[in-house]
């Protein structure tokens, strides 16, 4: 009895910590509200964020922002996105910096600094949890 | 150190300009990283040497790239290599500001000491950069163009998919020939150990060529499709080398001076599709003397009177394809290279490379090498690098 108890318990916490990924990703991608964008695929987005694209479709200049690199966010929003760990990531932009073809983005800490970045530049484009309060940007669905 | 000094005023120079045309909000920004790479080698029946084996730190790099301004960066490269000079470890060090639209990224102006850009190998040889761990012949010897060079550089980029690069660039340098490496010391002077081998010894004091000041300026013009193709066509002159050459005469050696220019051109291919990679270079060196000079032929009495018309041809290759599949990318190189200096130092070998690159997070990187010399005297060795990145 005691036996499935635990099975259940376990079972219960194994579904609640998959929950996010089960109804969609842990992550939403954001830009400045003046942004005429609605959607972006996943290969646009990991071009904007590697700085493979430095314009929008308007001619405005892109500027990405990453969370830290320990953050969970940022490791699922890499595997999903880029298609590679943020340890890879990180490599790519040693390189890049190394060889001088362009710097890493800006890294803030929290979801917070990151819509406030977001929210004072116009060609700004970042992601936060699914979880953060962004009604002072604008949500880019993924296609 | 006067070289230094002017070098520090240029950089200044450039961040005072551009605080004073600065119009918009900026965040300055900041980017550390760095290394430690340590290197075990062994070379096999390497002559002239008290050991064919060794471990040493063989390269310590740290970059600051700093931007102070939207559309400035100052970028500062410092690498340690042993018994490397002062002047040496500064690598990099430079400001560049995107000029006349500070979006386009069409024209940037960059002053200070900078990688020559013209191979895409020459700016990607710091260890975490390449894949594999001898750094390239081109690159070792840079018998072709120099390492880096203190002056100015135009350059841009315009496309989106399909897009054009340009560079411009000149200035002083003295780091013209021979890097050597490892703990052995053995990579970078291949060519005076592989002469030697040879019965031969080289009359040139080659890292004279290292001691003097030296001008020159190049071009490289660039076309890139997406990530998977790009083509590039590079030009380089040095026009005022000088090396110093030995001349036995009346029982003794005497010196003499050699004064060359070169004339560099080169071609590369960047290929890249699904986890595949083909960097190729090929580049063909025109070495003309600007003075009349007596040299000798090497192990032998007689000697080479080298009139100022005198030219000779020298070229080299690098050929690499690797595969990332995860955390390991294998890899295979072929490299030629061939000196011709007129009588007196000619020499034609190939280098064979194949390796691991196994980087299980982003702090770790190991490299496991083979490398096989294809000479008169072939010459083989097992090189394993273990880096920390931060």
């Amino acid at each position: 009895m005691k036996t499935r108890k635990y099975i259940i318990i376990l079972v219960i916490a194994l579904l609640s910590t998959s929950l996010p990924s089960a109804y969609g990703q842990s992550y939403k991608i954001i830009v400045n509200k003046s942004n005429p964008a609605t959607s972006v695929s996943k290969k646009e987005a990991s071009d904007y964020f590697l700085k493979k694209k430095a314009k929008w479709p308007d001619g405005t200049a892109v500027t990405p922002i990453d969370l830290s690199s320990s953050s969970k966010v940022r490791e699922e929003f890499s595997q999903q996105i880029h298609g590679k760990s943020t340890a890879a990531v990180r490599n790519f932009w040693q390189q890049a910096a190394f060889s001088g073809t362009a710097s890493a983005p800006v890294e803030k800490p929290n979801d917070n600094e990151i819509i406030e970045f977001v929210k004072k530049n116009p060609g700004a484009i970042g992601y936060v949890s699914s979880s953060a309060n962004t009604s002072d940007v604008k949500i880019l669905t993924i296609n | 150190m006067r070289r230094l000094k002017a070098l520090y005023i240029l950089v200044l120079v450039t961040i005072t300009i551009n605080i004073y045309s600065q119009d918009v909000e900026w965040e300055p920004q900041k980017q550390v990283t760095g290394y430690i790479a340590t290197q075990a080698e062994y070379i096999d029946n390497l002559k002239y040497s008290e050991r064919n084996y060794g471990a040493s730190v063989s390269e310590a790099g740290l970059l600051v790239n700093y931007m102070p301004l939207k559309g400035l960066s100052i970028k500062s490269v410092f690498v340690y290599r042993p018994l490397s000079t002062i002047d040496q470890i500064i690598s990099e060090l430079s400001a560049e500001r995107e000029i006349l639209n500070t979006n386009s990224g069409f024209l940037k102006l960059k002053i200070g000491r900078i990688l020559t850009p013209l191979s895409p190998m020459n700016t990607n040889f710091y260890a975490p950069v390449n894949v594999g761990i001898a750094l390239p012949l081109m690159v070792a010897h840079h018998e072709l163009y120099p390492v880096n060079i203190d002056g100015i550089s135009f350059n841009g980029e315009t496309g989106d998919n399909l897009k054009f690069k340009y560079n411009v660039f000149g200035g002083g340098f003295r780091n013209s020939l021979l890097m050597s490496s490892g703990p052995l010391k053995f990579f970078g002077n291949e060519d005076s150990y592989l002469l030697k081998t040879n019965g031969k010894n080289s009359s040139f004091n080659l890292e004279s060529l290292n001691s003097k000041l030296s001008f020159g300026g190049g071009a490289h013009l660039g076309v890139a499709y997406s990530d998977m193709v790009e083509v590039g066509l590079n030009y380089f002159t040095h026009v005022k080398g000088e090396v110093v050459t030995q001349i036995p005469k009346y029982g003794q050696l005497l010196t003499d001076s050699l004064k060359i220019r070169r004339d560099v051109f080169g071609i590369n291919l960047k290929l890249n599709l699904k986890g595949f990679q083909l960097n190729a270079e090929q580049w063909w060196c025109n070495v003309s003397v600007n003075n009349r000079v007596f040299a000798p032929v090497p192990s032998s009495l007689s000697f080479v009177e080298l009139k100022s018309d005198t030219s000779a041809m020298s070229s080299g290759g690098y050929y690499e394809i690797m595969y990332t599949a995860g955390k390991f990318t294998p890899y295979v190189k072929f490299e030629s290279h061939n000196v011709n200096l007129f009588d007196f130092l000619n020499l034609d070998y190939n280098r064979y490379t194949v390796g691991i690159n196994f980087k299980p997070s982003y702090e770790a990187t190991i490299k496991l090498e083979y490398v096989h010399y294809d000479y008169d005297k072939p010459v083989d060795g097992a090189l394993l690098s273990v880096i920390y990145s931060f």
